[in-house]
């Protein structure tokens, strides 16, 4: 799930960079430094996970894990995700350079929301957290689904068709994203609950 | 004289009857000879697609990130995390 050069219009791309910058300072600005090496482990994570190709039928899928990255991280999943991009584009090549801006957008702000879902709604029980982990994992790719419709949209492309297209391709990832967050929600309980007690905080602490 | 007359005669009514068969022969012949063409294209386009399918895999594979990438790329986000640590610990210092 990657948008290429050239597909979107200048415009856009522009637009989506500016939206992403703006929010990449945001999160820089809300992680704490104590927080740095997790942020490091979780975007070696994002950066690597999608050459894990897990093969499902005919083609292979591979992971995206931004909900697994929001989840754990809350407000600093941007700078991860916008850092394991950057390094995927410049390595990889997976998308462009003048579509980074909206695969950020793409990618980041699923794993915001999720950040802020697990925040919200993870309870203090251990079965309710390990199903809102795999609800964040599964949630924030049908979202990076909807988002990668709704830029296609913008480059003239047909919202529906691309929805349909693109949440049909990765309904097995949907799947396999929210078992593979709840398998490491769990497994995080049971050795270190504490890194999953990530504050969303919107305000600047004094 | 007799004798060259019944060659002539012959030759013509050979070439009188030969000429429809030939005729005949080749207004069958461009049928087959297309079936035989396209057969002929089908193989060479098939042997084509698999040339491609090759060339695309091999430009796949090639496009494929290797080790080095991989673990340059966690270098490079675990360096930045140093870099990141060393400015928020002056910050500290500092203060």
């Amino acid at each position: 799930m990657h948008i290429s050069d050239g597909v979107l219009p200048t415009t856009i791309a522009l637009g989506c960079y500016a939206a992403s910058a703006a929010i990449c300072t945001w999160s820089v600005k809300r992680t704490r430094s104590e927080d740095l090496p997790k942020v490091a482990v979780l975007t070696a994570a994002f950066f690597v996970a999608s050459l894990v190709h897990l093969p499902f039928g005919p083609t292979s899928v591979h992971l995206l894990i931004p909900g697994l990255v929001g989840a754990l991280l809350g407000p600093s999943a941007f700078l991860a995700i916008a850092l394991g991009l950057v390094l995927q584009c410049l390595l990889f090549q997976f998308g462009g350079l003048t579509a980074l801006g909206a695969n950020l957008l793409m990618m980041g702000l699923p794993a915001l929301l999720a950040g802020l879902v697990f925040y919200r709604f993870k309870g203090t029980g251990r079965k309710q957290r390990i199903w809102v982990g795999a609800l964040c994992g599964g949630g924030a790719t049908i979202f990076s689904a909807l988002l990668l419709a709704v830029l296609l949209a913008s480059g003239g492309e047909d919202f529906y068709g691309v929805a349909k297209l693109a949440l049909g391709a990765h309904i097995p990832v949907v799947l396999i994203e929210a078992g593979v967050s709840a398998m490491v929600v769990s497994f995080l309980l049971k050795v270190k609950p504490e890194i999953l007690d990530i504050p969303f905080v919107m305000k600047e602490k004094p | 004289m007799t004798i060259i007359c019944r060659v002539v005669l012959l030759t013509l009514t050979f070439f009188c009857l030969a000429t429809p068969v030939l005729a005949l022969e080749s207004a069958v012949d461009p049928a087959a000879r297309i079936s035989e063409l396209e057969a002929q294209n089908q193989k060479l386009h098939q042997q084509l697609r698999q040339a491609r399918r090759q060339l695309a895999v091999t430009r796949s594979s090639e496009q494929e990130p290797g080790w080095q990438q991989i673990f340059g790329g966690v270098g490079v986000i675990f360096g930045l995390c140093g870099i990141g640590m060393m400015i928020s610990a002056r910050k500290q210092q500092k203060n």
